[in-house]
């Protein structure tokens, strides 16, 4: 399944990118690749960071989605946690799942003659939700949902592109009322595919 | 028509950010009864989730109010303990507040045990005994013999706080067992009454509130001054050392079961003490004990065999404690059954007379010569004194006379043995027609 996605991913970004690329038209930037560190309380009582788990438990794999036209750039991304505590008798397992919208601006660019290589400077603000599952097995099991929260986040963004390729560094502060602490700054790189559109 | 602009947008997100910042919390919101879903005994033989009120809350990430406050891998100066208390994590669902990791799940159960203790020690008259709220230390680290002391807690007298050294095991957490925690509870109370006493009076050297403490050893230059023959005061205090000691766990033990009603509460963590701690009396052991003669013969051995004897004292306190326990257990269900008392009741009026016997042993150490031994029956003696002249459904019946007399007549030739009351009096006086 995994491969046919891909596969068909590959085909249309080729193919959108093989249209002449007009200066009015859109980009559409597929990140599915992704390493994000946060700066936060971790279970073991102590503030440090932290690399987040992937989609379905797989490991550098998440939902990131950006579309920019001329100097606006709007993303969708997903973000999951997931922290185990406890033995045999009693296991406690947290997962977090934050969902943010961006909107960001370019305030720098910088490409090639025949603009195959181009890298961007963006600034970004964020709005989303959070939401943590605590399951607690203890001579039975408890599937508890919290409330959901508003996250704010402000922050940098480098994307460098080559081709189809794209590569983004993002770094951002988020801010939510619930989290450990309530500002934590997050840095990730996404790797994926841009196409016109 | 209204144009956006940049600007416009950077305005509206930073006063969205400015607006979200003023807000506290969930977890800072959280005083006074906070409502939390904690593991917790609810029959003797079943620990489950459970939903419970935390009272007194006055700062939830950190699990303080009025009853616990905690520490995390604590150290100590003079009389108290330093370091940072732990930061708890709790989800909020719509109606109460939920542990999502291990140290929360701990603090927020031994606050809720430390609550009910608090309650329970108004009910036998103890309220003024400690100082609240309780401090606790998690994941104390100890060291000893080149390695971290594991799956343990105990009580430490020096900065009366209660101490949860890491588990490893695959058991229930001791730092969730509720009657471990009611033992160490007891351990406090203890501490104060009879230890402190105690001490000051010279009459013993180490703080024996506990096996678990590392206060086993005496202070520099208190320690046994010739081996092979110790002074008659050495005796005594050594003597004395082994035997608070030992009653000192065994109440605590039986404090674990009022709490709990699970006379194997140390079974849930530790399985490997199943049998020597179990609270079940066989009727083979009705009357065991460990007498004076049975502890001042431990002393000797120890005194000649080892180079340390205060350690294998120590190792010997569940041998001289276990036996209290059990009796103390079987009396109070004895009450039940004969005298058709609800088990609530009876643990309590149990309860008070042993508050009552403890603080009669602390006064004792102010009249006591330097020399002079605490009777290891003194307990059956004071309890059946006490409900011969109880006017609760205490009072003494035939099948508590009986089952007294077996202990108090132990260590007694039959022409001394003592008329516990009217049907012994007439046992002892066939036997001797006879």
């Amino acid at each position: 399944m995994k491969k046919i996605f891909f596969s068909f991913l590959f085909f249309l970004s080729a193919k959108v990118f093989a249209v002449d690329r007009a200066k009015d038209m859109g980009r559409i930037d597929m990140m599915p690749i992704q390493v994000q560190l946060r700066y936060e309380d971790s279970v073991e009582q102590t503030r440090q960071l932290q690399s987040y788990k992937g989609l379905f438990g797989v490991p550098l794999i998440e939902l990131n989605l950006a579309y920019q036209y001329k100097d606006y750039r709007f993303s969708f991304g997903r973000s999951y946690q997931n922290e185990k505590t406890g033995n045999q008798t009693l296991k406690i397992e947290k997962s977090t799942t934050e969902y943010l919208l961006g909107a960001g601006y370019r305030v720098f660019q910088k490409s090639s003659v025949d603009e195959a290589l181009s890298i961007e400077l963006f600034a970004n603000a964020f709005y989303g939700s959070v939401q943590a599952e605590v399951v607690t097995n203890f001579f039975g099991s408890s599937s508890l949902k919290s409330d959901p929260d508003q996250v704010f986040a402000v922050g940098t963004s480098v994307v460098g592109r080559y081709q189809i390729l794209v590569v983004e560094a993002d770094f951002k502060y988020l801010y939510s009322v619930n989290m450990n602490p309530q500002y934590v700054p997050v840095f990730a790189v996404r790797i994926g595919a841009s196409f016109y559109f | 028509m209204l144009r956006v602009s940049k600007s416009h947008i950077s305005v509206v997100f930073l006063m969205l950010i400015l607006v979200a910042c003023g807000r506290k919390s969930a977890l800072e919101d959280a005083t006074g009864d906070v409502p939390v879903q904690i593991g917790i005994q609810t029959s003797p033989t079943s620990y489950s989730l459970q939903q419970v009120n935390l009272s007194g809350i006055s700062n939830l990430k950190e699990v303080s109010g009025s009853y616990a406050r905690f520490f995390y891998a604590p150290g100590s100066e003079d009389n108290h303990l330093t370091g940072n208390a732990p930061q708890a994590n709790f989800i909020r669902t719509n109606s109460f507040f939920v542990p999502s990791d291990m140290v929360s799940m701990q603090m927020a159960t031994i606050y809720y045990h430390m609550q009910n203790l608090a309650a329970f020690d108004k009910v036998i008259g103890a309220e003024g005994i400690n100082q609240w709220p309780r401090s606790v230390g998690l994941e104390t680290q100890i060291i000893e013999n080149n390695s971290t002391r594991r799956n343990n807690a105990f009580y430490n007298g020096q900065t009366d706080s209660m101490m949860f050294v890491p588990f490893t095991g695959n058991e229930l957490p001791i730092s969730m067992n509720a009657g471990i925690i009611a033992h160490e509870h007891f351990h406090s109370l203890f501490y104060k009454i009879v230890i402190r006493a105690a001490i000051q009076n010279k009459k013993i050297l180490v703080n024996a509130a506990s096996i678990h403490s590392d206060e086993t050893k005496p202070a520099e230059g208190l320690q046994i001054s010739d081996p092979t023959g110790l002074s008659e005061k050495e005796n005594a205090q050594l003597f004395n050392e082994t035997y608070l000691r030992g009653i000192n766990e065994g109440m605590a033990d039986f404090w674990g079961w009022i709490y709990t009603s699970d006379a194997s509460f140390i079974n849930w963590s530790l399985p490997e003490f199943e049998d020597s701690r179990t609270l079940n009396l066989e009727d083979y052991a009705v009357g065991y004990y460990e007498t004076d003669a049975n502890i001042k013969n431990k002393i000797q051995v120890l005194v000649k065999n080892t180079k340390d004897p205060r350690s294998g004292l120590a190792n010997y306190a569940y041998t001289v404690g276990t036996p209290y326990a059990r009796f103390l257990k079987t009396f109070t269900t004895m009450q039940v059954e004969n005298k058709k008392i609800a088990l609530g009741e009876a643990k309590k009026l149990t309860a008070q007379m042993i508050f009552k016997y403890i603080t009669s042993m602390g006064a004792q150490f102010s009249a006591m010569k330097e020399t002079e031994m605490l009777p290891t029956g003194g307990l059956f003696n004071f309890i059946a004194q006490e409900m011969k002249m109880t006017k609760t459904a205490l009072a003494l019946n035939d099948k508590d006379c009986e089952f007294l007399a077996k202990y108090i007549n132990k260590e007694l030739t039959d022409d001394k043995k003592i008329k516990v009351c009217e049907v012994e009096a007439k046992k002892l006086a066939e036997k001797a027609s006879r």
